[in-house]
């Protein structure tokens, strides 16, 4: 969050200053990666580019608060998702080297109990292991800090909708990562 | 209710079902709501979300440094791409010149990002992936080929210009033309200095033999050469005074001829006082 400076920031910006330029970059550019990450992963750095670039020549054009401006940013990236896959339908590329495509861990590696330290790249990629949409609503949701009504919006659907999709990918999360493990921290509560 | 259709139900009766004892994985509204707006820590949890709550916190965590990696020659593309594209308001419908202008403005700034790239790719060996990504991305919507290197762009840039003028090397693409002129000293002048850039920075420097001179305030300017320390502080005044005026095409109400700003003022700023300091690591 940028707070109570984002208008002059924003104006800044859309003036080209690079100073308040990276402002907003380094507020978003991390949140926008992690988005990608978890619907396109093997272009998620070529899309935040292209995202970008969008924003910057519609920068000028914007206006609204610093939610508005997330939710703006947040509505760019799905589109340039859903352009590179038209792109992709039309000339296939071939497939990516090995380590451009995220490592994925395996069953044990999310399984393991002890997930004190879960790395957000782990994290981000259990995350993509849910159907699309519950994925990307939730990772709209806590990942692009957006309420329930912004995310709607974005993803076309209505709001009930996009809470039953995220309620229905926690749930499938937390039955991905064991139903069954031992006596949580709280007191040796076992279901 | 198994397969999750029911899922209404379950979240307003998380009641037993039969043969079972409780719904384990029931979970309410509210906690639900908690848990995706990153109020709800791990350990509050209902123990069967724990480790959900604890993905949910690790995908949220604070950028690491590889989130935010080549800053610099990223926000320095991105910035001049949005100097290229200033407020409607401010710009009458673009003309044929005007986009060529525009695109113009786009070639020299993305010249820029890459002979600063190039300077680390000397280093390094290899030029900064995303500053390389978003430059080719801008040079491509600027209807310039991708360059192989940063050693052909500015001849790519030519190329695309042909019918123009060049960009407006006393204004805002002063400071990119000199940098990447600069850039190519000692290196393979011939070629460059030809192109439509390097001659409509010769044209305002009075002679090809005076681009040094003419560059020596800008990397002066620039101190130790790094655009992104070279601006003024954001400021809060209107944005019409906000140096759009640097801006072919852009000024409020001109013609669509580059404007002709002071030479001193290659930088894009306008003339007003900064009246509000912005620390970009608040």
């Amino acid at each position: 969050m940028i707070g109570t400076s984002f208008e002059a920031v924003l104006a800044a910006a859309a003036g080209g200053d690079e100073h308040a330029f990276a402002i907003l970059w380094r507020d978003l550019q991390p949140a926008l990666l992690r988005y990608l990450r978890v619907v396109a992963p093997a272009v998620c750095e070529d899309l935040a580019s292209e995202t970008w670039l969008e924003v910057a020549r519609g920068l000028a054009r914007f206006q609204g608060s610093e939610a508005g401006f997330r939710s703006w940013v947040f509505t760019v990236a799905p589109q340039r998702v859903i352009d590179w896959r038209r792109r992709e339908a039309r000339h296939p590329t071939t497939p990516l080297p090995p380590e451009e495509v995220p490592e994925r861990p395996g069953p044990s590696d999310a399984a393991d109990p002890v997930l004190e330290a879960i790395s957000t790249r782990a994290a981000l990629a259990l995350i993509a292991e849910l159907p699309p949409d519950q994925a990307e609503v939730v990772t709209l949701r806590v990942v692009a800090g957006l309420d329930v009504a912004q995310v709607a919006t974005i993803v076309g659907k209505r709001a009930g909708a996009v809470r039953v999709l995220s309620h229905r990918g926690l749930r499938r999360l937390a039955e991905r990562l064991g139903a069954d493990f031992p006596a949580s921290r709280r007191g040796g509560v076992t279901k | 209710m198994r397969d999750g259709d029911g899922l209404h139900d379950e979240m307003r009766y998380p009641r037993p079902q039969p043969g079972f004892r409780f719904d384990p994985l029931a979970l309410d509204e509210g906690t639900a709501e908690r848990m995706l707006a990153g109020g709800l820590d791990p350990a509050d949890a209902p123990p069967a979300y724990m480790r959900t709550a604890m993905v949910l916190e690790a995908i949220a965590a604070p950028p690491s440094s590889d989130e935010l990696a080549d800053e610099a020659a990223t926000v320095a593309t991105l910035a001049a791409a949005a100097r290229s594209f200033p407020h409607p308001a401010a710009r009458r419908r673009p003309t044929v010149l005007t986009k060529l202008l525009t695109a113009k403005m786009a070639a020299a700034a993305a010249i820029a990002a890459l002979s600063v790239g190039g300077v680390a790719a000397a280093a390094t060996g290899t030029l900064p992936d995303s500053a390389q990504r978003v430059a080719h991305q801008v040079l491509g919507a600027a209807g310039v080929p991708a360059p192989d290197d940063h050693g052909d762009a500015a001849a790519d840039a030519s190329k695309a210009g042909r019918s123009a003028t060049g960009p407006d090397a006393t204004g805002a693409a002063k400071d990119g033309l000199c940098r990447a002129w600069q850039a190519g000293q000692g290196g393979e002048q011939g070629g460059k200095n030809d192109s439509t850039a390097f001659k409509a920075l010769a044209a305002a420097a009075g002679g090809s033999d005076k681009v040094a001179d003419y560059c020596k305030d800008v990397s002066a300017n620039s101190g130790k050469g790094d655009a992104a320390n070279s601006g003024a502080p954001p400021s809060t005044v209107p944005e019409q005074a906000q140096g759009r005026g640097a801006d072919p095409g852009a000024g409020s109400g001109q013609s669509h001829a580059p404007t002709s700003v002071d030479p001193g003022d290659g930088h894009g700023q306008g003339q007003a006082p900064p009246s509000t300091r912005i620390d970009p690591r608040d």
